[in-house]
Formats: C-alpha cells, sequence, structure tokens
C-alpha cells in the first residue's frame, strides 16, 4: 500500500501494476506478443518501476530501450499515452493516478480503495474531440466485480 | 438514487454539487458513457488535485453481483 502522505512517490502506481500485468496492454489498446510468457505480474511491476520514473521527470527518453517483449511495448504505449511531463497523483487512499501534462489522459489505479467493487481496478481516460471517453481494466486473476 | 458519504461511511439523502464548468462537462460524458454502455457500473469525477471526488454508480437492484458488500447494502436498505 502506498501511504498518502507519500505524494509523488511512485510506490502506488508500482503496487497497482503488479496485479495487471498485460491486461494493461489491452486496455491501452494493445495485445501481449507471443513472447510474454512469463507471469503478467512481473511484467507490469516493472512497467510500474519504470513509469515512476515517467511521472517524476519526463525525461523524454522511451525507458522501453531497458526492457523487450510485452514490457517494452506496454512502456511504449504507456509513454505514447501519458506524453512527456506527465504528473503522479496520489489520492487519500493512497491510489495513484498519473495524468497527461494538458490533463487530457489519465491512468488510474484503484487498489486500495476499489470501491464500489471488490476488486482492484484501472481506469484509462481521455478527452477526445471535446469529449472524455474512460474504459476499465481488471487484473486477470480477480474476479471482474 | 442512494447517497454515501464514504469518508463517515454514512448514508445521507441530500447531496449538494457545487461544479466548475468542465467538471459538469466531464460528469456528462462519464454518465454518457455509462448510460451507453462504453463502460460498466461506474464512473469517477475529481477536480483537478484528486482531492474530491464523485463516484456515479447506475445499478439494477435485481443483480448486484459487481457492487463490493457496502455498496449493497446501501442499495438494499438505504443504510
Amino acid at each position: 500500500m502506498c501511504p498518502p502522505e507519500k505524494t509523488g512517490n511512485r510506490c502506488g502506481f508500482v503496487e497497482g501494476l503488479k496485479l495487471f500485468g498485460s491486461n494493461f496492454l489491452a486496455g491501452l489498446g494493445a495485445m501481449p506478443g507471443d513472447e510474454d510468457t512469463g507471469p503478467g505480474w512481473l511484467a507490469g511491476a516493472r512497467v510500474g518501476v519504470l513509469l515512476g520514473g515517467i511521472g517524476r521527470a519526463g525525461r523524454g527518453v522511451s525507458l522501453a530501450a531497458r526492457e523487450s517483449g510485452s514490457t517494452a511495448r506496454a512502456i511504449r504505449f504507456a509513454e505514447d499515452f501519458l506524453g512527456e511531463g506527465a504528473s503522479l497523483k496520489i489520492n487519500d487512499a493512497g491510489d495513484a493516478v498519473f495524468v497527461s501534462r494538458d490533463g487530457t489522459r489519465r491512468l488510474r489505479f484503484d487498489i486500495n480503495r476499489p470501491y464500489p467493487h471488490q476488486s482492484p481496478h484501472a481506469h484509462i481516460d481521455e478527452l477526445v474531440d471535446g469529449k472524455w471517453t474512460t474504459k476499465r481494466i481488471y487484473p486477470t486473476d480477480v474476479p471482474h466485480r | 438514487m442512494r447517497i454515501l458519504d464514504e469518508k463517515r461511511d454514512h448514508a445521507t439523502e441530500r447531496v449538494t454539487l457545487f461544479l466548475t464548468r468542465s467538471e459538469a462537462a466531464e460528469m456528462r460524458d462519464m454518465l454518457e458513457a455509462l448510460l451507453n454502455g462504453e463502460v460498466d457500473q461506474h464512473v469517477h469525477v475529481s477536480d483537478v488535485a484528486f482531492e474530491r471526488e464523485v463516484t456515479i454508480a447506475i445499478y439494477d437492484e435485481s443483480d448486484l453481483s459487481f457492487f463490493d458488500e457496502r455498496a449493497k447494502k446501501l442499495i438494499q436498505t438505504g443504510q
């Protein structure tokens, strides 16, 4: 769990992505490649660690170069989706929300407080042509409720 | 309609929302996504700091299986 006082810390995101694995890729419009044979949570955790860097710094250099397979693909998709200069917000439940610099794209992980549902889940929100679109992702190994 | 004050874990009957225009537009879009089935069960609308938030859920009393126990109790008993 990521304590609320750790605002700016990436721990909520890392903990969150441990749960999502390849469903994170699918939610961003990509599908895991054939090489994705390892546990989904492991790939997710590595993506989470690297995306923490985006939230803090927005380095302008793809972090995917340090990874391979579906992990690298997930990073690229997330980097493309959020863009440079994304910020990390931690809500009062300690859950992480990544927001693009212009505020039109968000990745949100409801792990500590999945209310009104039972299972952790994520939201991908995007403002497209002046209208908000949204989708929700569940980890592969939890009931979708 | 059911309203839960999440912080106090307390059901309530009346609530007034003061929204900026952009927050209202986002709520409209999220409600439309719920009604159109683009996303199921719930959406969130937050302020820019993510300090205040409204969660909107659509429910059908004949099938509450998608909700957690607190939400089920709120819907079934109003409390």
